[in-house]
């Protein structure tokens, strides 16, 4: 099979379809493939970002007649849309908000898992919003900008380091510009990335006014959320306590395929599961999103998991996102693993060693049975395991 | 399904409570839409509200089995946007390559180069990735066989991933992967 061929196929896989053998092969061992299959994740990806970032869009408030179709509602008479004032619009969207995503508000604490902002210039326009982690994690990007806005007179550009979370307040380091007059965008953007920095406190929950020289105040908004919005998601990404593995799974180690995987896959949670990529010729590679004694820690980002061991870096690259934002894995290696009826997986992997496989499996029962390998005289993963009779 | 059945009649038999919570619940997610269809502005907006005053009024033409009540509506939504490019095409010729530019800059790489996509394929990836539209949904919006969903869709992503490589080779910054 030809790359052209495939490149539907790379499309078809995006969404979920199942693709005839042949091709699902090509593109497992072609890397024009799975590089074309890497970038449609992440463009896609990109655009559910883009989305989530303008999710509270303005919609005004009306009234509707409970006769539709015997009168005209009384806003539509004389002309086809309303407005209304800024600051009843604000709390309208407030309300909408908070009802139809059922969310709940609370000041930060270890609950808090997420903080929702809006950036809004000076007249009260929305410029750009967004949910991010309330807390550093070492990983996540809770970074924005620089972004502008052209207004009638020139050009407001921002950009926004959400640098810390101390006592319910989030540490902000923000760089603006006003530049009078036209300038393009990305030259206001570039120029507003060259400010120094100003080191302010945000308290979520109320609004930041932030003066700019020139041009008059942005204001910045904000709430804790405990959980992750479920309008954000549209079922394009797992429940934020689980990661979700759909196929093709493709394993890469440098600019080298591995193997891949093209059936399987689920969700499972980050707490209580763990999820299991057999390799041939390089074994079982046991996943899980905590520490667990042995494992070293690897990182997830769109729909990619990457780990390094012994010295080799490796990519498990998947057909869709495996969270929403960032987080990190912890990895083990185990060249001879063996599922057995004492070490169930929810889908009993009988992998033979010249197969790719994939399986899910209860966390606790990883933990059980490295206890009992350690005490076996294997410590050390990249040792001889014992092999344990499959039943 | 059988709830966006029940809310429809709801809708039909006048009932202002169900479509007004029907209308907090999308209303901001087609406006999203609209605003990546229509240039910069209050058309978007408006063409929400027509949307939805269109619906109130004229409530018929959705078909459960055919998907569900929010493809409807946007699909309803990208007709009103069509309509407003066909009422405007001789006096905004100038307008038009400055769709959303605004936004795009606000947004992010993607997002500037998902603007030069046409109007036809920015609605086929924004309802598929961001709406997660089913091919079936897709097809009753766009008025196209599924068949035709799929090709478009690989299509709109090439062109996509096309676009994104020649701003990367014109010195445009490219987000790590």
């Amino acid at each position: 099979m030809k790359c052209e061929e495939a490149a539907q196929l790379v499309s078809a896989l995006c969404e979920g379809d199942r693709i005839p053998p042949d091709a699902a092969r090509h593109i497992g061992s072609c890397n024009e493939c799975l590089r074309r299959l890497q970038e449609y994740c992440f463009l896609g990806a990109e655009l559910r970002r883009l989305a989530s970032l303008n999710s509270t869009e303005e919609s005004p408030k009306v009234s509707w007649n409970a006769e539709p179709r015997r009168r005209e509602s009384w806003w539509h008479k004389g002309t086809r849309t309303m407005r209304i004032p800024r600051a009843a619009f604000a709390l309208m969207l407030a309300a909408i908000t908070t009802l139809s995503a059922g969310i709940m508000f609370v000041r930060a604490n270890e609950k808090n898992k997420w903080l929702y902002f809006e950036v809004h210039a000076r007249s009260g326009p929305h410029m750009v919003s967004g949910t991010i982690p309330a807390a550093p994690d070492g990983i996540s990007d809770r970074h924005i900008g620089p972004f502008s806005r052209k207004e009638g007179d020139g050009t407001i550009a921002i950009e926004i380091n959400f640098r810390d979370l101390n006592a319910g307040m989030e540490k902000l380091g923000i760089r603006t510009l006003w530049i009078p007059g036209r300038v393009g965008g990305e030259k206001a953007n570039e120029q507003a990335h060259a400010q120094p920095e100003r080191e302010l406190w945000f308290t979520p929950g109320e609004m930041l006014s932030i003066p700019v020289e020139g041009y008059g105040a942005i204001e910045v908004t904000g709430e804790f959320l405990e959980k992750l919005p479920e309008d954000l998601r549209t079922g394009m990404y797992p429940r934020e306590e689980s990661f979700r593995i759909v196929p093709p799974v493709f394993c890469l180690s440098g600019d080298r395929v591995l193997s891949s995987v093209d059936d399987g896959g689920g969700e499972f949670s980050r707490a209580e599961h763990y999820f299991a990529y057999h390799s041939p010729g390089e074994g079982w590679f046991l996943i899980a999103g905590n520490p667990f004694e042995g494992a070293v820690r690897g990182t997830v980002r769109w729909n990619q998991i990457k780990f390094s061991l012994e010295g080799r870096t490796y990519l498990l690259l998947t057909g869709a996102p495996i969270l929403y934002g960032e987080s990190f894995v912890w990895v083990m290696h185990h060249p001879q693993f063996q599922f057995t009826q004492e070490f169930p997986s929810y889908y009993f992997a009988q992998a033979r060693e010249a197969e790719p496989d994939m399986t899910f499996g209860d966390v606790k029962h990883l933990t059980e049975t490295l206890l009992q390998l350690k005490g076996m005289g294997a410590s050390s993963p990249r040792a001889t395991m014992p092999r344990v009779a499959t039943h | 399904m059988a709830d966006d059945r029940e809310l429809w009649e709801r809708i039909c038999s006048g009932d202002s409570r169900a479509f007004e919570a029907f209308y907090r619940d999308n209303a901001p997610r087609l406006q999203n839409f609209l605003r990546h269809l229509l240039p910069a502005g209050q058309a978007a907006e408006d063409a929400t509200q027509d949307t939805f005053l269109q619906m109130w009024r004229r409530p018929n033409g959705f078909r459960p089995e055919r998907g569900s009540l929010r493809a409807y509506v946007f699909g309803i939504g990208r007709k009103r946007a069509a309509e407003w490019w066909r009422q405007h095409q001789g006096e905004n010729q100038l307008e038009r390559p400055q769709i959303s530019k605004e936004r795009a800059e606000i947004n992010s790489l993607v997002g500037d180069v998902f603007e030069r996509l046409s109007v036809e394929q920015k609605s086929l990836l924004w309802l598929r990735e961001v709406e997660g539209l089913s091919y079936s949904e897709l097809s009753e919006v766009l008025e196209i066989p599924t068949g035709t969903v799929k090709s478009r869709l690989f299509a709109a992503r090439e062109e996509l991933r096309r676009i994104w490589h020649d701003k990367e080779r014109a010195g445009g910054k490219r987000n790590e992967m």
